[in-house]
């Protein structure tokens, strides 16, 4: 199954809008999972989940060492209830000498960011999680 | 050839598994059994395999395509440092004979399983190792420098005498390989083998050997560490071939004689000791059946495919003796300790179709019973419900059986592909057991050309006819 990125929201704005809590679409290796309950039993330092919102995962383009912070002394690229654009760094993968930066890739509020500076990262690992708006 | 990188030892305590399938299974197997920790290295695709369950780490190091994971050296040196491993074992295939991933590990402090990043390049310029085999002393095939086009390619034909065999100088396994019976048949030939060894390798450089048509291939499993030492065990016959791919393997050889086989494995350990090699390793030889006259082939500088043939007729398990080198440790055994003990047997079992060419066939298994007998072994990371992928080579299982005659070994084999049963895919063990009632296997007449010139034809209009008795 192929769903482009404009497919993957329609989906999900469907989904988010029919009341369903748990949703899960899997073919090969395609997968598309939409839970409620995910957003919902975030830790308090988490922003809060606006109902009627759907956000997305952020999830990891390559395997790495993740960093948070440009540098070691900088302050992080951003931080739970930020607002965020599309282009905006939300953290940097380190793969040996290479670094990768990965862009919050839709426009919203940080709800959560997963990894801490030097925690190694899995190919498609959830990064953060993104409301959009 | 200078390369200047020291290869890092010490004492293995958690592992990188660098690869998939059954070899990956093989690997965590003898770690295990040596109380090292496993992690391993999966694609996408492989979250579900049998490695993935059985290591005690996994960590998914990219998307399914081989350039994209397995092949990715930084991907996998990460995944290494991340994990708190402190070595490497490539397996065989992917990363296993590229010098760049024992240079990564050196550069990080990192235990590489295998030879050093000089070794394999050494003998992965196939030239250059003919080179090493003279110097060594060893028979070469009366061959050519390198060909840069094909007015020079004509030329060394009419000095080497045809039939010539096209090679790719930049690796090995039959990839670029091409026989040109005469001058019309290189012409058209040189091309496309060029062309080939640019894809396979990214080097198109060719040379030409003589093409030996009635021959065996011979093979000696060799190991050596770092204080010099270096025993063989013994050879392998890798006759039975596909498109220059192995299909059925045995050990020992039913065409060389004990004066011949001491000959050739002290061949084998001359060229591992001239080159200093460290890691368990194969000195591949041409046999020419027509006056029993031997040729260095190739190195190859990894665990290969086929090694368990090797370790049921010696006892040696190779890749605990490979991971106990690469830590630094002596070779546990002396030349005297390998005595060859009884005959063994290996088959591919393959998801394809052999009665359609050989198609790779993915999917899902729906049923997966391996034999159980006595002198069987399946090495396999199958089960019931694995899917297939598509992305990588079709090998499902190896199954080797053990006998102390080659008959019995035979015989094992003829009940263990009965009772081996695969729903789901087709498999290669129609073709085997095609194979193994054909007289001239069980008569040991058969040559590197009979699959593919024999064996084929018939099969193909008899497909369905596998021996049932």
């Amino acid at each position: 199954m192929i769903l482009d990125r404009e497919q993957c929201i329609d989906l999900v704005k469907i989904v988010s809008k029919s009341g369903i809590d748990v949703f899960e679409l899997r073919s090969g290796c395609f997968e598309l999972i939409f839970d409620r309950h995910e957003i919902a039993g975030s830790t308090d330092e988490d922003y809060r989940y606006e109902s009627g919102q759907f956000a997305v995962e952020v999830l990891s383009p390559v395997l790495g060492m993740c960093r948070i912070t440009p540098s070691d002394d900088a302050p992080p690229y951003v931080q739970a209830g930020q607002a965020v654009s599309e282009h905006d760094i939300i953290c940097s993968i380190d793969v040996l000498e290479k670094r990768f930066d990965v862009p919050a890739g839709t426009r919203g509020i940080i709800m959560k960011l997963y990894t801490r500076s030097g925690e190694l990262v899995e190919y498609k690992q959830p990064l953060a999680v993104i409301q959009t708006v | 050839m200078e390369v200047n990188h020291v290869s890092v030892h010490g004492k293995m305590r958690r592992m990188m598994v660098a690869n998939r399938g059954e070899i990956a299974v093989r690997i965590i197997r003898a770690c295990r059994e040596m109380g090292i920790e496993t992690v391993v290295a999966v694609s996408e695709a492989d979250r579900e395999s049998l490695p993935a369950r059985l290591a005690d780490r996994v960590v998914c190091i990219g998307p399914p395509p081989p350039l994209k994971s397995y092949l990715n050296i930084d991907a996998i040196i990460t995944a290494a440092l991340g994990t708190h491993c402190n070595g490497i074992h490539p397996g065989y295939g992917f990363l296993a004979e590229r010098p760049d991933l024992p240079k990564g590990c050196s550069r990080h402090g990192l235990i590489f399983v295998g030879p050093s990043a000089k070794n394999i390049l050494q003998m992965g310029d196939k030239l250059y190792a003919r080179k090493m085999a003279i110097e060594s002393g060893v028979p070469v095939i009366p061959g050519s420098e390198l060909v840069r086009h094909l007015d020079e390619a004509r030329g060394a034909a009419l000095k080497v005498g045809y039939p010539v065999l096209l090679k790719a100088a930049g690796g090995g396994g039959g990839k670029g390989m091409k026989i040109a019976w005469n001058e019309d048949e290189l012409n058209s030939t040189f091309n496309i083998a060029s062309a080939e060894a640019r894809v396979a390798f990214g080097d198109n450089r060719i040379y030409l050997e003589q093409y030996i048509p009635n021959a065996r291939h011979i093979e000696i499993q060799i190991i050596g560490d770092s204080k010099g030492n270096v025993v063989h065990c013994f050879e392998r016959d890798c006759s039975l071939q596909r498109r220059y791919q192995k299909i059925l393997e045995e050990a020992p050889s039913t065409a060389i004689t004990n004066e011949l086989r001491e000959i050739i494995v002290s061949s084998a350990v001359t060229i591992a000791r001239h080159i200093g090699y460290e890691s368990v390793g194969t000195v591949e030889f041409i046999l020419n059946c027509d006056n029993g006259s031997f040729f260095f082939l190739e190195m190859n500088t990894r665990i290969q495919v086929e090694h368990p043939v090797t370790e049921i007729i010696t006892g040696v398990d190779l890749v605990k003796e490979q991971i106990r080198i690469a830590s630094g440790e002596s070779l546990s055994i002396d030349q005297a300790d390998i005595k060859l003990k009884g005959h063994a047997i290996e088959c591919r079992i393959n998801a394809e179709s052999a009665s359609s060419d050989f198609m790779p066939c993915p999917g899902t298994i729906k049923e997966w019973t391996p034999p159980v007998e006595k002198g069987v072994r399946v090495d396999s990371h199958c089960y019931s419900g694995y899917v297939v992928p598509p992305y990588y080579d079709s090998l499902m299982a190896k199954v080797i059986t053990e006998g102390k005659t080659r008959e019995d070994a035979i015989k094992k084999m003829d009940n263990a592909l009965k009772n081996f049963i695969v729903t789901g895919v087709d498999t290669t063990i129609p073709f085997h057991q095609f194979i193994l009632c054909r007289d001239e296997f069980r008569a040991g007449k058969v040559n590197t050309r009979w699959i593919e010139e024999t064996i084929m034809k018939e099969y193909a209009s008899t497909a369905d006819a596998a021996c049932k008795s």
